[in-house]
């Protein structure tokens, strides 16, 4: 019975996790943790309590994630028709594009919705009834290794699809009076804010306020580095600050604590609703007013019970929130602080007031950074240390900030004449901010880049981080469980690796349009195929580094650029400086001119090595990657006919890189006649039809191919022909464009074939 | 039934700060371990730990004539037990108090001194005043006595805690503010018995929670001797250390 919620919140979510990734070793885990909490009953009583409690709550839980799954998964082809919808949710309104969620009033299923501007004359807002029609799609899927799951992150919202409105129109506003007015006074304070702030203040004022975040990519991307984004996102800080803020008012005013308790209560709804019931601010509400009851019925307020029952309700919301980061990060700050800070706060006992509160705000945010580093880790795949010391600067005047912004609001709609001088005194509070964070963004080692951590280290680490701080450090006969525990796992991660390193893997990876192959060998060798590139996003470092982050690749052995175009070398560019990399190599046809960074590369002490047919790149005794074209003596023609072409060899199974080449290239490399049959082939420039000639098909004769090309390219890559082609003579091919990162495993003898989404 | 599940007493262990998860205990099993340091030398009337290993009764026994006849104390006054006596007095802590019974059983247990509870025919705890009593919603002293009790066999232990017929009838300064001298006379008068009948010829055990002079403890003796007790013993669950 003690800790019930605790229990209950584990054995929800692994019921979540049984029916979301169908794997049915959860049910197992489920019933041990079920066993544990029926042991630690005391009797009868408690034992019927617990059964039905941990079975009813269990199975609507995965009741309920079924019923996500089963709607998610349900298309239905919307495209042709309107679609007569009603808002849920506040719009969120970027300079030139609005964004709002909407529920299908027919068959109740739910659109994340991207409306121009120019679509539509009146901006929806909440409970609004429009009348919507355009491009509907299924969210995108995890396109590669550690990449961004779209479609689960809406799930959490309970979003099934996306739409980008072509036409839009709003047919009946919001009736309800208590909707409407709290989505009037949200839109009033917002107009106060845009009509008194700077851009980039009133983008941070609104974020500090409602949690939105609206900041441009630069400001954003500042505040995410530097580690204190979190008070973009209205969060425990906020209800704490909020509360603090209550109960002085209260304490001085001699207020009753059931008054503030009904005062509040009320308060703290209407601010939820106005921030969008985000996980957090729903989470420190709920646990604010848990502690404001227990102290009504002088309860004794337990934080841990009380954030696990405010889980369980989350769970019982949606179980899919448990997957967004936001709520790991939430109750991992809250757990941490309620579990780890009051232990080693305790320790200290420091007379200075000042003194005493700096740091005990460097403990707490130790603290928080220590327990949530796994979250960050896997997720962004870098830290922020030097957050601990920004966050005891820039927390504080947040707090200021939040409840001049209150004030602020009020005080500009009681008595307009007062709003300069408030607003003066607010932005010089953001722009001290901005100060402050831009300058800890600048020092080095702001930023770190860290790789993500497998499931069982995350758990070594947090069972090591208890028993450091005393917890389950058993005085008797299981003295020496924590010690035995700790090294047993560490071997089976050892031999794990072991095991794993007889394998080598090929990721072909979904970069768009453009190349880009991960060959990963034993002994922790690593060797990249070009890097991708995009010219409007840096698909280097959003999808190979974070990849290579992902893995845990610390350096590159070898990187191979087949020639000089963007879409296989923008993403190269990327990597270098920001990734270690210790040789790269170059075909010798194309011009010095041409490689944009070599300066860079020079400068990053990276071995440059112009290459051509007969070199041969050996790794170890089995593992060969051989370089056969361009051949020796060849003339520069085009960049494409330049690119270096490369076979790689593990025992019995082959691989071969073709770059971008065309006719003429496969042409040379067939009158060539070295051995050129492969078990593998990736398919030449993205599978256009001036490459894959019949005659390089037959000579190749691969089992499988892969085809690397963007969805709805401009030069309608892949060719119908060349698919073609490879159909009738019965070979198996993927396309990056449909199955996302395309991974090949083999141990020299078979292969194994794995891809990221299917459509 | 949810206000049981979500609010509970013993989230935290009152010394070190640990959560305690899954324990029924209000201490974690460290801390309760670091109290077990057996403390040898004892005065030999109230039993509470002398520091000067040579001497076997405390100063103030041999200064004052206490009424009482012998005494058990658990543990020394020193920081985590300053901690759990504060929140059995302040920190709305009744099972704190009951559990503080049961670490004093265990102490006797441990020390084979069983037989100085056993023998009792009466358990009086010290009372508070009905403003205290009604400001703290228990008396710690009565929880202590009921904790301690617990561990026995149920049909004793069910009648043998009487906390009725020794009250307290004058509003006393709280004890700490004042020196010896002053402690003493405050309490005086400060007792009564309600039905000496049942006093009469018993062997009493007076319990309370924490004897730094003794001056409330010798007063209660005083008053339940005059009622035609036998004996009357006392324990506390600690004392400050002469
Ligand atoms: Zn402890
Ligand atoms: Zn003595």
């Amino acid at each position: 019975m003690r800790r019930m919620f605790v229990f209950l919140f584990i054995e929800g979510l692994l019921m979540f996790l049984l029916v979301s990734c169908e794997k049915l070793y959860f049910i197992l885990l489920w019933a041990i943790v079920f066993g544990l909490q029926l042991a630690l009953s005391k009797n009868k009583e408690e034992i019927k309590l617990i059964l039905v409690a941990a079975l009813v709550f269990s199975l609507s839980i995965s009741i309920r994630t079924a019923k996500i799954d089963a709607q998610a998964a349900d298309y239905r082809d919307y495209s042709e028709s309107e679609i007569f919808c009603t808002v849920i949710s506040f719009p969120k309104i970027n300079n030139e594009e609005i964004v709002v969620d909407l529920k299908n009033i027919n068959d109740k299923t739910t659109l994340r919705c991207y409306l121009d501007r120019e679509v539509i004359e009146k901006i929806p807002g909440f409970g609004d009834k429009i009348l919507v029609s355009g491009n509907v799609k299924k969210p995108p899927e995890k396109r590669n290794p550690g990449g961004f799951d779209y479609r689960l992150y809406l799930k959490a919202y309970n979003i099934d699809y996306l739409i980008y409105a072509e036409a839009a129109s709003v047919l009946e506003e919001q009736s309800n009076f208590a909707i409407k007015s709290i989505s009037d006074l949200r839109e009033r304070i917002i107009r106060v804010l845009d009509s008194n702030l700077e851009e980039n203040e009133r983008d941070f004022a609104k974020g500090i306020l409602f949690g939105e975040k609206n900041l441009s990519d630069e400001y954003e991307d500042m505040f995410v580095k530097a580690g204190i984004s979190h008070i973009l996102a209205v969060s425990g800080l906020h209800v704490g600050i909020i509360y603090s803020f209550f109960y002085t008012v209260f304490t001085c005013l001699k207020v009753s604590v059931k008054v503030q308790f009904a005062v509040l209560s009320i308060f703290l709804i209407f601010y939820s609703c106005m921030c969008g019931l985000s996980v957090s601010v729903v989470r420190a509400s709920l646990m604010v007013l848990i502690n404001m009851y227990s102290r009504i019925t002088k309860y004794h307020y337990d934080p841990i019970n009380a954030i696990f029952l405010v889980g369980c309700i989350n769970l019982c919301i949606n179980p899919y929130k448990a997957t967004m980061v936001s709520f790991l990060l939430s109750y991992g700050a809250v757990f941490s602080i309620s579990v780890f800070y009051p232990l080693i706060a305790g320790k200290f006992k420091i007379k200075n007031f000042i003194i005493k509160n700096v740091f005990l705000g460097l403990i707490l945010t130790i603290t928080i950074q220590i327990f949530t580093y796994p979250i960050l880790a896997c997720n962004f795949n870098g830290i922020s240390p030097l957050s601990i010391i920004l966050n005891i600067l820039a927390v504080p005047l947040a707090g200021v900030l939040l409840i001049a912004l209150i004030i602020g609001v009020f005080l500009a709609a009681l008595a307009p004449f007062s709003a300069d001088m408030v607003f003066g005194c607010l932005s010089m509070i953001i722009d001290l901010i901005f100060i402050l964070t831009k300058y800890f963004y600048d020092l080095p080692f702001s930023y770190i880049r860290v790789f993500s951590l497998e499931p069982l280290i995350i758990l070594m680490y947090y069972m090591f981080l208890f028993y450091v701080f005393g917890y389950f450090q058993f005085e008797n006969k299981y003295k020496n469980l924590m010690p035995i525990l700790f090294a047993a796992m560490f071997m089976c991660v050892l031999i794990g690796n072991h095991f794993n390193d007889k394998s080598l893997k090929v990721t072909f990876f979904d970069v768009g349009q453009g190349d880009s192959v991960l060959i990963e060998m034993p002994g922790n060798i690593d060797v990249l195929i070009d890097g991708g590139g995009n010219l409007n996003k840096n698909v280097g470092e959003d999808v190979v580094l974070k990849a290579l982050l992902h893995k845990g690749i610390s350096d590159l052995d070898l990187v191979i650029l087949t020639h000089t175009h963007f879409d296989h070398s923008k993403g190269i560019q990327e990597l270098i400086g920001n990734h270690k990399i210790k040789r790269l190599v170059l075909n010798n046809l194309e011009d010095e001119k041409d490689f944009s960074f070599l300066e860079e590369a020079t400068k990053m002490k990276i071995d440059l090595i112009k290459s051509e047919e007969g070199d041969i790149f050996r790794f170890g005794k089995q593992i060969s990657l051989e370089v056969i074209y361009p051949l020796i003596g060849d003339e520069y023609v085009d960049s494409n006919n330049s690119s270096l072409v490369t076979r790689l060899v593990y025992d019995q199974i082959s691989f071969i890189f073709t770059g971008d080449i065309e006719e003429y290239g496969e042409r040379k490399i067939i009158e060539r006649n070295n051995e050129i049959q492969s078990t593998i082939l990736k398919v030449a420039h993205h599978g256009s039809d001036s490459s894959t000639s019949e005659a390089f098909l037959d000579s190749i004769d691969p089992k499988m191919a892969v085809i690397s090309v963007g969805e709805n390219n401009r030069y309608a890559h892949p060719a119908d022909k060349t698919l073609e082609l490879m159909s009738n003579k019965g070979i198996k091919y993927y396309r990056t464009d449909l199955n996302g990162a395309v991974m090949i495993e083999t141990d020299g003898k078979k292969i194994w074939t794995e891809i990221t989404c299917e459509e | 039934m949810i206000e049981k599940i979500l609010f509970i007493e013993n989230g935290y262990c009152p010394t070190c700060k640990r959560v305690l998860f899954f324990t029924e205990d209000h201490m974690c099993q460290k801390c309760l371990e670091s109290l077990e340091a057996i403390r040898l030398n004892r005065c030999l009337k109230c039993g509470r730990e002398i520091l000067n290993p040579g001497i076997r009764a405390c100063r103030d026994c041999i200064s004052m004539e206490y009424k009482f006849n012998r005494g058990f104390s658990a543990y020394g006054y020193d920081h985590k037990i300053k901690d759990i006596i504060y929140l059995m007095k302040f920190g709305n802590r009744p099972g704190l108090c009951r559990f503080a019974g049961k670490m004093t059983y265990r102490k006797l247990e441990k020390e084979n001194r069983l037989g100085f509870i056993e023998d009792k025919d009466l358990i009086i705890p010290v009372p508070l005043s009905k403003a205290g009593l009604n400001e703290r919603g228990y008396n710690q002293s009565e929880l202590l006595a009921l904790g301690l009790t617990s561990q026995w066999n149920v049909s004793e232990a069910a009648n043998i805690v009487h906390s009725n017929n020794l009250i307290k009838i004058k509003e006393t300064a709280h004890q700490r503010d004042l020196n010896r001298r002053e402690r003493l006379k405050n309490v005086v008068g400060a007792f009564k018995i309600t039905d000496p009948e049942k006093i009469r010829g018993q062997n009493i055990l007076l319990v309370d929670d924490v004897m730094t002079t003794g001056s409330t403890l010798n007063e209660c003796s005083n008053v339940l001797m005059g009622a035609g007790a036998k004996n009357v013993d006392i324990l506390v669950f600690a004392s400050v250390d002469d």
